[in-house]
């Protein structure tokens, strides 16, 4: 919780700076680039839009495996799950001699088999940014699967 | 001494008189504190822009550091916002969704009764109607909007609400970018794959492999690899009795539960279901304070997960296991689980048809392989059947509050079953092409009132045995459910379009509460008619149990 409290003030103090300096720095209007001719000034980011946790999947954390968890959740499990048959299961991967297609088994060749996909897995290249990626196979390699019996905590609750 | 008594009466009857009227207001004074009113009398300020427009519709929103408690008002039209009495203590002063404008955050703040804040001045993004697609924005629109600013047909954009609508938001879609081949990979186990697990997958897929393709195609041409985020259109903020509300939100324990159902006791507690994992939980609104309850195992290679989740008279918990195919019973107060096994046909990790209905006696209803059928529920084994001649069976369930009708949305067709228990008749009307009509309540004259996935409410008129259907005011919303009070009106979520909406059938007027996030997967909800005006209860699929209070 305290990361993500010092986040949000790390974003108040930089929206509260940037107000009272009365003006913010200039820079390419994205509104310009979409062609609507207007000035825009990109917001900050207030990360108590539970909105904005789920759009960039940092409801569990900012990065790092738990983060990658999120990912995986979304991104793989449906598929790589431990009810599904005929899909591989990515338990052990990273002990594994070699992934289904021959090649060795490390981040770069897991990265790649994501960002490419396969016959019959989605190619995620143009969704999955390199972070993403590697939060992903933080992920994969250290602390996968999914439980389904026992979901991730929730950071933001704090009722006692 | 005649004149003296006759003053002396006079006097008494004064005195009386006035005891009654005194005792009257007393009296009176619980149901005044029964209105909107009581939900006033807590902080309070003004929302205003940087150039010192009064902002109407605004989003107020403060967070309690200890509970993680969400409470949210909405300013009127002079920009004045007020919040209910809050435990003292420290908050986060936010703008829930502020969209067009810079995230106003303020923290801490010091909060102890009717405390006057400081205005809250609000720095507008773009001077334009159409906002530009930065992160922060794209995150807080709707998926009606996201439809309203993609391009495509409506055809198009139809195949995607009426198919697609139950098990994620609309975000969860178009924040992506793939090419056409990995959509059809991924459209194809989504059509085919069976419930939201998606764990068994059909040959045949809930639509036809010509439709599957038209919407894979419109994906790939609308979220492909070179796709910009559109500049959004987006839905007007709430105006006058719509900004009427306080909004609470309560946190879970656990992220990615896929939350369900809610239902209600008699000590004031909110249970919840959830979807995909072993949990179901125990809300105390006093306290923000959950307490899990552990559904026993299934067995192996199934997933765990409760649907319907729902309190009866006797405070005992009753829940539904659609991919393990139980019903259990919880007793809260030994806390000890009995497990029902189900017996149905379809194999585990498909739905079972897993929305059930109490009546008074505490036999469950269902509709399933053409038949209604009244079951016991200790045991599963069928009391009575009612035989259907036009529909396979419904998806949800309801009883009247007397036990005498049964109602639910037909599956997988567009219509509606109603029986009438104590006549033996079946009523199996149908609904407009694409209406969907689902899960749903009857409402004090027993009309049956369903919410349809293509964004129609239906009304099954019990008087006229005839079918009235609403279409909703916000585009591209669909309906799960819809819930009946005490008073007759008509509540559900609007699925996608990030309202709430509330339905006079008298006047056959709607209100629409804005929700302070705004994906909305609000399906099964339960009414509070304890209170005055009522209070509604939903359990949003992203896992926070949200309460709806309407100040009149």
């Amino acid at each position: 919780m305290s990361a993500k409290r010092g986040r949000r003030k790390v974003a108040g103090a930089i929206f509260a700076a940037a107000l009272a300096a009365g003006s913010w720095i200039s820079r390419p209007a994205l509104a310009q680039q979409q062609g609507i001719g207007q000035e825009s000034k990109e917001p900050a980011k207030d990360y108590d839009q539970r909105a904005l946790e789920i759009y960039e999947f940092k409801k569990a954390a900012q990065s790092g495996p738990d983060r990658g968890r999120e990912i995986f959740y979304y991104k793989c499990w449906f598929c790589h799950n431990e009810f599904t048959k005929d899909i591989p299961k990515l338990e052990g991967l990273y002990q594994r001699p070699a992934l289904i297609n021959g090649q060795s088994v490390n981040d770069d060749t897991v990265k790649n088999q994501i960002r490419n996909g396969s016959a019959n897995m989605a190619a995620y290249r143009y969704t999955l940014s390199e972070s993403d990626l590697n939060d992903l196979v933080s992920f994969v390699r250290d602390h996968c699967c999914w439980d389904s019996d026992s979901p991730p905590p929730n950071p933001r609750y704090r009722a006692r | 001494m005649t004149m003296s008594f006759r003053h002396d009466r006079k006097a008494a009857l004064l005195i009386a008189i006035l005891t009654f009227a005194l005792v009257a207001l007393f009296v009176a004074h619980p149901v005044q504190a029964q209105d909107g009113s009581r939900l006033l009398g807590g902080p309070k300020g003004v929302v205003k822009s940087a150039n010192g427009d009064l902002l109407e519709g605004m989003m107020v929103q403060l967070i309690a550091h200890q509970s993680a408690i969400r409470t949210t008002v909405y300013s009127d039209a002079n920009g004045c916002y007020e919040f209910p009495k809050l435990a003292a203590g420290t908050y986060t002063l936010r703008i829930a969704q502020p969209r067009e404008f810079q995230p106003y955050v303020k923290e801490p703040v010091e909060i102890s009764g009717p405390t006057q804040l400081d205005d809250i001045m609000l720095e507008r993004v773009t001077n334009s109607d159409l906002l530009p697609p930065y992160r922060e924005i794209v995150a807080q629109m709707t998926g009606s909007e996201w439809l309203l600013s993609l391009s495509g047909t409506g055809e198009e954009k139809r195949l995607l609400t009426v198919n697609c609508n139950w098990c994620h938001s609309y975000q969860q879609i178009f924040r992506n970018h793939y090419d056409e081949a990995s959509w059809s990979k991924i459209v194809y186990r989504m059509i085919h794959g069976a419930g939201s697990p998606l764990i068994n997958i059909n040959t045949r897929g809930r639509f036809s492999a010509e439709d599957e393709a038209r919407l894979v195609h419109w994906l790939a041409t609308v979220r492909g690899p070179d796709s910009k985020d559109p500049n959004f259109v987006t839905l007007p903020r709430p105006q006058g009795h719509q900004t009427r509300v306080v909004i609470t939100e309560y946190e879970l324990p656990r992220l990615e539960l896929a939350t369900h159902d809610v239902s209600g006791d008699s000590k004031g507690n909110i249970w919840y279901s959830t979807h995909r994992s072993s949990y179901i939980g125990r809300l105390d609104p006093r306290t923000g304070v959950v307490k899990e309850f552990h559904v026993p195992p299934v067995g192996a290679g199934t997933l765990p997960g409760t649907h319907w989740i729902h309190v009866d008279k006797n405070d005992i918990v009753w829940g539904s296991e659609n991919w393990a195919h139980n019903i259990w019973r919880l007793d809260p107060n030994t806390q000890e689980f009995t497990v029902i096994p189900w017996k149905v046909k379809d194999q585990v990790n498909s739905p079972m048809g897993g929305n059930y209905a109490l009546d008074p006696d505490g036999f469950i209803w269902k509709a399933r392989d053409k038949k209604v059928s009244k079951v016991a529920a200790m045991t599963g084994d069928p009391v009575t059947s009612y035989i259907l001649k036009k529909f396979a069976g419904t998806y949800g369930s309801a009883m009247s509050s007397d036990g005498r009708y049964f109602g639910g949305g037909a599956w997988p067709r567009d219509g509606v079953v109603v029986v009438d228990s104590k006549t033996a008749e079946v009523f199996e009307p149908d609904t407009s092409h694409n209406s969907g009509p689902a899960r749903g309540e009857f409402d004090p004259q027993d009309n049956y009132w369903s919410g349809g996935r293509g964004g129609v409410l239906i009304k099954f008129d019990m008087a006229e045995k005839r079918i009235h259907e609403y279409s909703l005011p916000t585009p591209y919303a669909s309906l799960y459910t819809a819930m009946a009070d005490k008073n007759g009106e008509i509540w559900g979520g609007e699925m996608h379009g990030g309202r709430y909406f509330r339905f006079n059938p008298k006047t056959e007027l709607w209100t629409e509460y804005l929700l302070p996030e705004p994906y909305g997967i609000d399906r099964e909800s339960w009414i509070d008619n304890s209170t005055d005006p009522v209070t509604v209860w939903y359990v949003d699929h992203d896992g926070w149990i949200v309460r709806i209070q309407p100040l009149e």
